[in-house]
């Protein structure tokens, strides 16, 4: 029985090397260079293959079963909308755990760790900007 | 996924190596040394049959190889086995045992062309020269002043848990390795972060960072036992201040060698090699007139405990921490998290099994597969474009830079020279066999390694040396502990060292106790005993004793 709002685990990714995956599906360019090659996948078993590939570090949970793929374009507004029940799962944890960033943000603020939020409305807000942030940003 | 245009042109086109740069290294390493001396041409590590170190051609093809073998070492499943023979803390305290072996300025895999200038700066193997320097005087920050009025350092400065103000008098407090903040350095009110150690290697994750706290506290504890400066039968204060300094290090020095000899060899080695080596006067095969350290030990069988982490750890309330995490936990990555918080502070029944304890952490099996925490980013990231980030190339590449021996050399000479011991092993007795062996785990994937039939031909029959190492831990030995060549390059360096270069306190035997016991006596006159003789031999009762002395027993956070 899989978790429908199991957590992706990201502690072990390598978010430059899955940067250079989705540019190169996004551009067509090959961006990550190692020999292999990575067209956009059209299943997910084309997904998972590329993602240990491009040595990304990004395991796909049990829970995902489909795969759509959407390419954006500069002249229309793509609202990605995150799934309810992730929303939900996720504001419940956020009553107890801090809101964790990854760790790559680190290296361009000096090194600093970011202090932890200190309650819940605080850790509820900034979901509320996290979201607000990757729902509708595009590459810059 | 494979190009449909040869892969194998398009991993070179980026290779920097294509172009001739870096070269791999020919000119002397002072302080590195060749296991049975230089090998001659025919004995080294080759690529179809030429020296990659000096064709470029050659050093192409290996790097292309190498890519590959480190894409499949470093793919270790998440369902991958651990080791019930070795709990997790000795995977940190082998490194802290790599660190007083080697000090290099610059990774073999960094060093540019035939004459990179490194050097192995260690010196004097396993006298704890990692955790004390070169002593008070040149690594002042390592230590605290005696006090507010003497400036003499004797004792090792730790830091309060969470940087806590009011621990002053809360010795439990002290349990983080020393830790500084550099106002200015960035041009902000805090600066860079720094250990305070006299080698800041072993702050490299909060578990390294602990053991090595752990025998700071152990030399503490010693210092401790030591009557104050004016109480003892020495000439003048500031030579009473030296002898306790003195008696303190190497005691501390003596219970670490003795838990090398005691504990952790007997874990890691192959039986038939540990009964071989462990004695007080071991049969080796190699002497060398200096302490240099054979290449294939640094840069071939001892890489073996990078297979070693597990991918989380329990540690206090968390119940997997990912090692990602902690190998940021350091004064360089996370300085504003620093000194480690309550919730970073090791209790050590999680890593050491502990009488009356729940089993620890253990570690992995051994096997050619790290853990795929080393790919996060900023960790170990590819050495150039288009290279696997990551632990496994690192070493892949620093070996196939160093010219060391092949491991048909090695497995020749070792079936000379012990053939009792080398017919142990099936695949160093018969080489077809080998090669059989490590081609079919080398074919495994090729869709992820690109390698081809000769590739896969090539490099089962010259393995680069901390692959096979790893890969016969996994076929031979289970896992659970090295195999008979990996075991007798580790016990020549390690026990060797101990057996060559003794403490002025070892010779005329006895063991620990009676080591202990002479130091005193050699220091403060006849009669003078540690009122509470550390004659520790294993981690265990290294735990316990430091718990004992500094008071440690029901401290909060949880020491044991």
């Amino acid at each position: 029985m899989t978790d429908p709002t199991e957590p992706m685990d990201m502690s072990p990714v390598n978010f430059e090397n899955w940067g250079k995956l989705m540019k190169t599906w996004a551009t067509g360019e090959d961006y990550v260079q190692n020999g292999h090659r990575f067209p956009v996948p059209r299943t997910l078993e084309e997904v998972k293959e590329q993602l240990r590939m491009a040595q990304t570090g990004v395991v796909l949970p049990a829970r995902i079963q489909h795969l759509k793929v959407v390419q954006g374009r500069s002249d229309t507004l793509l609202l990605r909308l995150p799934p309810p029940d992730l929303v939900k799962a996720s504001e419940q944890r956020l009553e107890a755990g801090d809101y964790s960033l990854p760790a790559f943000y680190n290296a361009h603020y000096d090194g600093q760790a970011p202090t932890p939020l200190p309650d819940k409305a605080a850790r509820l807000k900034f979901h509320a900007q996290r979201i607000g942030d990757y729902s509708i940003a595009n590459c810059q | 996924m494979r190009t449909e245009t040869d892969p194998r042109a398009a991993a070179t086109a980026s290779c920097p190596v294509a172009a001739g740069l870096p070269d791999g290294i020919l000119g002397a390493l002072p302080g590195f040394r060749h296991f049975l001396g230089d090998p001659p041409a025919a004995e080294r590590f080759q690529v179809d049959g030429a020296d990659p170190r000096q064709s470029a051609p050659a050093m192409a093809t290996l790097r292309r190889r190498l890519r590959g073998l480190a894409l499949l070492m470093g793919d270790r499943p998440a369902q991958a086995a651990e080791n019930p023979r070795v709990p997790a803390g000795y995977t940190y305290l082998l490194q802290l045992t790599a660190h007083d072996l080697v000090s290099t300025t610059t990774g073999f895999w960094s060093a540019g062309g035939p004459h990179p200038g490194v050097a192995n700066a260690a010196g004097t193997p396993l006298r704890l020269r990692t955790l004390y320097g070169d002593g008070p005087g040149a690594c002042p920050f390592a230590f605290a002043p005696d006090g507010a009025r003497d400036p003499t350092r004797s004792r090792f400065r730790l830091s309060a848990v969470g940087g806590e103000v009011a621990a002053a008098n809360r010795a439990a407090a002290f349990r983080d390795i020393g830790r500084a903040a550099t106002p200015g350095t960035l041009g902000s009110r805090r600066g860079y972060g720094e250990a305070l150690l006299a080698d800041a290697r072993n702050d490299q994750s909060a578990l390294l960072s602990q053991v090595t706290g752990l025998f700071q506290m152990l030399h503490n504890a010693i210092l401790g036992m030591i009557p104050a400066v004016g109480t003892l039968p020495a000439k003048a204060a500031r030579e009473a201040a030296a002898a306790r300094f003195a008696v303190a290090q190497e005691a501390t020095a003596l219970v670490f060698r003795a838990i090398l000899r005691t504990d952790l060899l007997p874990r890691v080695l192959h039986p038939a090699v540990q009964a071989h080596y462990g004695t007080a006067a071991p049969a080796l095969l190699d002497r060398p007139a200096d302490g240099a350290i054979p290449l294939e030990f640094s840069h071939g069988a001892f890489r073996f405990g990078h297979a070693m982490p597990r991918d989380s750890y329990r540690i206090g309330s968390f119940e997997a921490a990912p090692l990602a995490e902690l190998l940021r936990l350091n004064s360089t990555r996370s300085p504003n998290a620093m000194p480690l918080s309550h919730a970073w502070i090791l209790r050590w029944s999680q890593f050491f099994q502990l009488p009356g304890q729940a089993a620890p952490n253990a570690s992995m099996r051994l096997g050619p597969q790290l853990s795929p925490m080393l790919i996060a980013d900023g960790l170990l990231d590819p050495i150039a474009e288009g290279d696997p980030c990551g632990l496994a190339f690192r070493d892949l590449m620093s070996a196939g830079l160093a010219g060391l021996r092949s491991v048909d050399s090695l497995a020749q000479h070792l079936g000379r020279l012990r053939p009792a011991l080398a017919a142990q092993s099936p695949m160093l007795a018969d080489a077809a066999l080998r090669r059989a062996a490590l081609a079919e785990w080398l074919g495994r994937d090729p869709a992820l390694s690109l390698l081809d039939a000769a590739d896969v031909a090539a490099l089962a029959a010259d393995p680069p040396l901390p692959f096979y190492v790893l890969f016969e831990a996994e076929r031979e030995a289970a896992g659970e502990g090295l195999g008979i060549l990996g075991s007798v390059l580790v016990a020549e360096v390690i026990h060797g060292a101990l057996a060559r270069a003794p403490l002025a306190s070892e010779i005329g035997g006895g063991g620990l106790a009676a080591a202990l016991d002479r130091l005193c006596e050699s220091w403060f006159g006849p009669g003078w005993r540690f009122p509470d003789r550390p004659a520790v031999e294993d981690m265990p009762g290294l735990i316990a004793f430091v718990a004992r002395r500094l008071d440690l027993a029901a401290a909060e956070p949880a020491f044991l």
